[in-house]
């Protein structure tokens, strides 16, 4: 038989584990939440990225939030099974138009798709394949698509993606 | 030494092990994150060689697995009390090599992260989706087999768990050698022979692997297999390597025989390098003729330690047969023009060169760890070490 | 040979319209010169975006090995240059290649691209766990890298060594063409093209040198150039031993 005073000790050898790995926890979490230079509050800053260049967005907000990954899965089985190349729900299209001013990309930290997705700890695995930046305009240039046997590698770098001319490496396809 | 010593050191001795296996399926795993961030651009696997290392690994890990289940399928299906005994022991060297295999494979894909996508989709017109479907159920059967074993209540499903793992395990190995024979494209493969060839493989390696483990069960507990089982198992072990033997001259001479096979045929015997050299040293004397002769001698063929040493010649020579398929196969060019000599800038036409890197190799160890760490702790935890009634085994010796 | 294309064929299109495209791609397929400017909407050769690809069409090429000239690489580096890879290690994508065959009975040789051949019965689709590879209605086979698992089966399966596996992390990837490491790709025959109403960048290529050996359309259309002249040449299938029935077809081999 235990004595009482035995096991209040015991409980409190226990109880003071217990509030240890509490206080370690939550030393973590506070500190994991400042490593995305958090708020006073210890929560995870709301996202912030620029605006989108177009003036509305294909579908509201509220709808293209909770949706928009169903709407590009869908665009993505047609387009890749069917050869249906619809720009409404285009991956092409978001990008083109949230892709941001500075960095001409949707990746990055105040990327539109990229700081959100960091926000709501969510895998995007779109940008290890897909372009996170427009089309560039100069890739239909007729010396560009009529495979000219003039112009270096980096000559038609620079063509492809005028964004490369300056340094926004920021954005690029890897954090 | 008394009993209470001996269990003290024995389980330091499992806890050291069973540390030393984590390291090495940590390792594995910390190989496959390094190919998985940077890419297989960090292995020997090019365009060229597209399956390198790790399906060697993995090849002899599943093979080897559905093979090892014959000491169980013997014991059950064919009722040999020896084997009987040794069934539990059978069903879970399956599962532990089978997941080894199986997690080197998965570990090695170019989208490890997308498993759930081979879970979910499926082509059945491949063979690699039916072996999805085939590697799962029979974990799932062996696992019921090893309940039925265990549980008194259940004793009697004992024999049609047994029977169905069985004629599961010669589907699995079909499907396995299938990979490899339905490939029309390559010289080395794209023949039904493979199929039945991998079957016989898996009886050869899987029972060399069973008397390894068991050999080294039977050491660390201080026991001594009886003459009489030991005599048995090694008779049995030479006919496997045998046919395995008679399938590869079987497949070669047939190779011979088509005169647009003998360019291929040439570089494998001939002129392939380490391929030829594997071939001849290591799968034909190595783990063919040399193991042979020591099963089949007089008196190293009954001593514990030369056939053990045989058996490891024998995964050895496995390893090597392997290589050489896997390998070798895709090392030999593509005959896209047959009858034309061609050259590019793809390297049409060349022998393709292989050179394993580090990853790959820890990799594939990390598989084997893994079979080895699931069979330890397991034998610890549910008692699988073979108890002989040496009632039957006499009464078998007689009969032998 | 004027089968091909116009040699103006998308002078007009850095205003982004595709219906010119599409309008330059028909004219030229029905063999009629049209002034720049106007649009055109051919059957076969444009379909409307939301049109799905259909097996009444069946994409192919009739590469022609005494047109192509040895030593010219224009097909494959406009290849790489639409399709965004580069290089020649053997780790590295190659979508299409020259290679140079001799015979070695009679001292003859070739020079020919070799590509994915669009097979009907492609091996790589049968051997495919996931379904990843796929053929398209219209006959062109391609991987779905969203299902792409990376095992590489198929690129043991193929008989033309087409298909290439990424093996590092790729960036700047050309927004028609999405790329990327651990997954299995090959010719897509340019499919973004192809569904705007264009052809593969590499015909381009070969008839903007002037060789006109690489001859794209629609094999199942009897009036198309590539039909008429599959159908009175002597052209071959690659491995036709396989019975795979290629839409990518040879002549002068």
């Amino acid at each position: 038989m235990v004595s009482l005073a035995k096991l209040r000790e015991m409980l409190n050898w226990q109880r003071g584990a217990a509030l240890a790995a509490l206080l370690a926890v939550g030393a973590f979490a506070a500190s994991s939440a400042g490593a995305h230079e958090g708020s006073a509050t210890g929560r995870v800053t709301k996202p912030v990225h620029a605006e989108a260049s177009g003036d509305k967005c294909v579908r509201d907000t509220a709808y293209m939030k909770r949706h928009h990954m169903d709407e590009l899965k869908h665009q993505r089985n047609e387009t890749m099974r069917k050869g249906i190349r619809t720009t409404e729900m285009s991956l092409q299209g978001c990008v083109n138009c949230h892709a941001d001013k500075k960095t001409n990309s949707v990746l990055g930290k105040e990327g539109f798709c990229q700081s959100c997705h960091a926000y709501a700890a969510v895998k995007l695995d779109c940008f290890e394949c897909h372009a996170s930046k427009p089309k560039a305009i100069t890739a239909l240039h007729p010396m560009a698509s009529q495979g000219v046997k003039a112009g270096s590698e980096a000559d038609m770098a620079a063509k492809m993606h005028p964004g490369s001319v300056e340094p926004n490496t920021t954005g690029g396809a890897s954090k | 030494m008394n009993i209470d010593a001996f269990r003290k050191i024995e389980e330091r001795a499992f806890y050291a092990l069973a540390a030393l296996l984590g390291l090495v399926v940590l390792i594995g795993l910390g190989a496959a994150h390094y190919m998985e961030t940077h890419g297989h651009v960090v292995t020997g696997m090019t365009n060229q060689i597209v399956w390198g290392l790790p399906h060697v690994f993995a090849v002899f890990m599943i093979v080897a697995a559905s093979g090892v289940l014959n000491v169980a399928s013997i014991g059950s299906v064919f009722g040999k009390p020896v084997y009987k005994a040794r069934a539990p022991l059978s069903a879970l060297l399956a599962i532990a090599l089978l997941a080894g295999g199986l997690t080197v494979l998965m570990l090695d894909l170019g989208r490890p992260d997308r498993l759930i996508v081979a879970m979910t989709h499926f082509n059945f017109k491949s063979i690699f989706a039916l072996n999805v479907i085939l590697y799962t159920g029979f974990f799932a059967i062996v696992a019921a087999y090893i309940w039925t074993m265990m549980d008194r209540k259940v004793k009697g499903f004992s024999k049609y768990a047994g029977f169905s793992a069985f004629i599961w395990r010669l589907a699995l190995t079909t499907a396995t050698g299938s990979i490899f024979g339905f490939l029309v494209a390559r010289q080395a493969y794209s023949s039904a022979i493979l199929a039945p060839m991998f079957i016989i493989m898996s009886f050869s390696y899987g029972l060399a692997v069973f008397i390894v483990v068991q050999s080294f069960m039977y050491a660390w507990n201080g026991l001594t297999l009886d003459e009489a089982i030991l005599r048995r198992m090694k008779n049995l072990l030479a006919t496997f390597v045998g046919a395995v033997f008679y399938f590869t001259i079987v497949y070669h001479m047939t190779n011979l025989y088509f005169a647009k096979q003998w360019d291929f045929e040439r570089f494998i015997l001939l002129d392939g390098g380490i391929f030829t050299t594997l071939f001849w040293v290591g799968q034909i004397a190595i783990g063919t003729l040399i193991p042979l002769a020591m099963l089949l001698h007089p008196t190293l063929g009954i001593n514990s330690k030369s056939v053990l040493f045989s058996a490891l010649l024998i995964i050895l020579g496995g390893f090597a047969q392997l290589y050489v398929i896997i390998i070798g196969g895709q090392a030999f060019p593509l005959s896209i023009f047959p009858g034309m000599q061609e050259t590019s800038t793809f390297f049409d036409g060349a022998i393709h060169h292989y050179n394993p890197s580090l990853p790959e190799f820890l990799l594939g160890l990390g598989g084997i760890g893994i079979a080895l760490l699931i069979t330890t702790i397991a034998v610890r935890i549910l008692h699988f070490v073979p108890q002989d009634d040496f009632h039957h085994v006499s009464k078998d010796a007689l009969t032998d | 040979m004027s089968n091909n294309v116009d040699k103006t064929p998308d002078s007009k299109s850095h205003d982004s319209s595709r219906r010119q495209f599409i309008g330059y791609g028909a004219a030229a397929m029905a063999g009629l010169a049209i002034a720049p400017g106007i649009t055109l909407f051919d059957l076969a050769h444009g379909r409307a975006p939301e049109e799905a690809a259909s097996s009444k069409v069946r994409w192919g090429m009739l590469i022609d090995s005494g047109k192509c000239a040895t030593g010219c690489n224009d097909c494959v580096s406009a290849c790489g240059k639409e399709n965004g890879f580069s290089g020649s290690r053997e780790t590295d994508s190659q979508w299409i290649r020259k290679v140079e065959i001799k015979d070695l009975r009679n001292g003859q040789s070739h020079s020919l691209p070799m590509m994915c051949q669009h097979c009907e019965h492609p091996p790589c689709v049968d051997v495919c766990p996931t379904g990843a590879s796929f053929k398209r209605a219209d006959g062109i086979v391609l991987v779905d890298r969203h299902i792409c698992i990376g095992c590489r089966y198929c690129m043991m399966a193929c008989p033309y060594k087409a298909r290439s596996f990424v093996h590092e992390e790729l960036q700047d990837q050309n927004p028609d063409v999405p790329r990327g490491k651990g997954c299995v790709e090959a010719c897509t025959l340019c499919v973004h093209r192809v569904d705007r109403g264009g052809q593969p960048a590499c015909a381009d290529a070969c008839s903007a040198a002037g060789h006109n050996a690489i001859l794209f359309g629609d094999l199942n259309d009897p009036n198309s150039e590539i039909s008429k002249r599959v159908a009175t040449l002597a052209t071959t299938q690659v491995r036709g031993d396989l019975g795979l029935n290629v839409g990518v077809r040879y002549q002068g081999i």
